[in-house]
């Protein structure tokens, strides 16, 4: 159960919403962060491109206004005193040989294809030896003479480095933040609202008194909460009303019926009681019998089903209930023409009330005995399975059209109403009301032909730690 | 709460009682008190 619900969270609404709020934050931070970092290195090499250029551009001028010597002193005058930090620059003849210039060899194989050629210095400085990359324009001047104009870019690679670093971090701190708060919220929530679940399955399984906790944070869960206390109320008030009703109508009719039974017996008494009034007073007395049956199982189911736990639930062995209970019916089966045999598990503990369960398996037999013709049969089985105990009832009778299987449990719902056969409607009510008491599930099934009717009782505890001990010893 | 079966599963076994105690006796020792059930004695009152 503690696991299940631990993993039940990945299959939350809740979890699954975060988890998906957390990919779009993570969406979100990784394009904002990617491309601030893309505007930013294409910011900073666009004004390398336009420094170079321009240099690029005045450096040709120089060569239309003096020549080659020109150049070659303007070159070396930049690189002496005003040149910018990190500036490269290089003449070189033709044949790639250099004239002037701040790099000692032509860096390229021949003329660079690429407009914006990059490569590496390297340089002897005081000290230590460091390359550095460099990003360049080559032009070719009038006379065949190579122009190279190009920008350190170590300055700007650090920086871009730097840049990368944060960006990574920024999109990993903000996934894992989003992560956490995620799971730490679906998991609230899913606390919650296992809260309600909890507390409504109890109330289902009888607790009535208990309502939703309302923590006093007044936000929805609580105004949830508060409004569905506020429908249990008003249910078990009406729950209460009903049954109060029923009581009393249910004990007001009683001793009335007893009373009328009472003088109608004396009445067949009487010595001198003339035959014409004899039989419709027996007839009378018969539906008498007939109305106080019918509300001692009204009064049953309405014990049944109040949801009440059983007031004082004992062991009882089911297998021999069920033999005892063929073995009491089998002469009325016989009388019928009809075949009556069980096969028990013996020694299969349920914990019950003896009485109610005989009840029910009384009327499941009834119920087969009334519509069952002669020659069929019918047979009582209790099966111990792991940790529950199978009860069936099956005939080769006529059976039950499914739609019938399905409101049979139903009070009042007679089935398949015949002429000649006395129900009250009420015995199949009687027995899904015994079967819930018990936590039974209650199966009705086709059983080709005939009726199928399961009862699963679940075993004692005592019983199914035993049986998962010797499973345990026997392994 | 008591125990209510429907059928004449009473009846049934009172008369096989009586093929088993009473049949060829002279006198029955089973007797039907109406409205109240069966009752075991010698003689009928």
């Amino acid at each position: 159960m503690k696991e299940g619900r631990r993993w039940g969270l990945f299959n939350t609404s809740a979890f699954r919403m975060s988890m998906g709020y957390t990919f779009l934050v993570t969406l979100a931070v990784c394009v904002t962060l990617g491309s601030a970092y893309l505007l930013t290195q294409s910011i900073i090499t666009g004004d390398v491109d336009l420094i170079i250029d321009t240099e690029l551009r005045s450096l040709e001028n120089q060569y239309v206004r003096s020549g080659i010597p020109g150049v070659t002193d303007e070159i070396n005058l930049r690189i002496d005193s005003w040149g910018r930090i990190g500036a490269v620059y290089m003449l070189a003849d033709p044949k790639f040989n250099r004239l002037a210039g701040n790099v000692t060899n032509w860096p390229f194989d021949g003329a660079p294809a690429d407009p914006r050629p990059e490569f590496r210095i390297e340089s002897i400085e005081p000290g230590q030896r460091s390359v550095h990359p460099v990003r360049a324009s080559v032009r070719k001047l009038p006379n065949g003479d190579w122009l190279l104009v190009g920008t350190d870019m170590s300055q700007d690679r650090r920086y871009v480095r730097t840049f990368q670093i944060a960006t990574l971090w920024g999109i990993g701190l903000s996934i894992l933040a989003a992560g956490i708060a995620g799971f730490s919220f679906s998991f609230r929530l899913a606390r919650r609202v296992s809260d309600v679940t909890d507390t409504c399955v109890r109330i289902m399984s009888g607790e009535q008194g208990h309502r939703l906790p309302v923590v006093g944070t007044s936000d929805e869960f609580d105004a949830l909460a508060a409004s569905v206390n506020r429908v249990l109320d008003r249910l078990e008030e009406q729950t209460r009303t009903l049954r109060a009703t029923f009581d009393s109508v249910a004990h007001d009719l009683r001793a009335p019926l007893h009373r009328l039974r009472t003088r109608m017996d004396a009445v067949l008494r009487l010595p001198a009681l003339e035959s014409g009034i004899r039989e419709p007073v027996e007839s009378s007395l018969r539906e008498v019998d007939r109305l106080q049956r019918t509300l001692a199982t009204l009064l049953q189911i309405a014990l049944a089903e109040s949801g009440a736990p059983l007031a004082s639930p004992a062991p009882v062995d089911v297998g021999e209930l069920a033999e005892e209970m063929a073995e009491l019916f089998e002469p009325v089966a016989r009388e019928r023409g009809l075949t009556l045999t069980a096969h028990a598990d013996h020694g299969v503990v349920v914990e019950g009330n003896r009485q109610l369960l005989a009840q029910l398996i009384t009327n499941l037999l009834e119920n087969a005995l009334k519509y069952v013709p002669s020659g069929g049969r019918i047979d009582v089985a209790v099966k111990r399975l792991a940790d529950r105990a199978d009860l069936i009832i099956s005939d080769n009778g006529p059976g039950m059209p499914a739609q019938d299987r399905l409101r049979a449990g139903q009070p009042f719902a007679r089935v398949g109403t015949r002429s000649g056969l006395e129900g009250s409607g009420l015995g199949l009510s009687l027995v899904s009301a015994i079967a819930r008491l018990h936590r039974a599930r209650l199966t009705l099934e086709s059983n080709d032909p005939g009726l199928r009717a399961e009862v699963s009782l679940p075993l004692a505890n005592a019983q199914v730690a035993a049986a998962s001990l010797s499973r345990s010893m026997s392994a | 709460m008591h125990f209510d079966p429907q059928s004449n599963l009473v009846d049934v076994h009172i008369s096989r009682l009586r093929q088993a105690i009473d049949r060829g006796a002279e006198r029955p020792l089973i007797h039907t008190v109406r409205g109240s059930g069966y009752v075991l004695q010698e003689e009928e009152e």
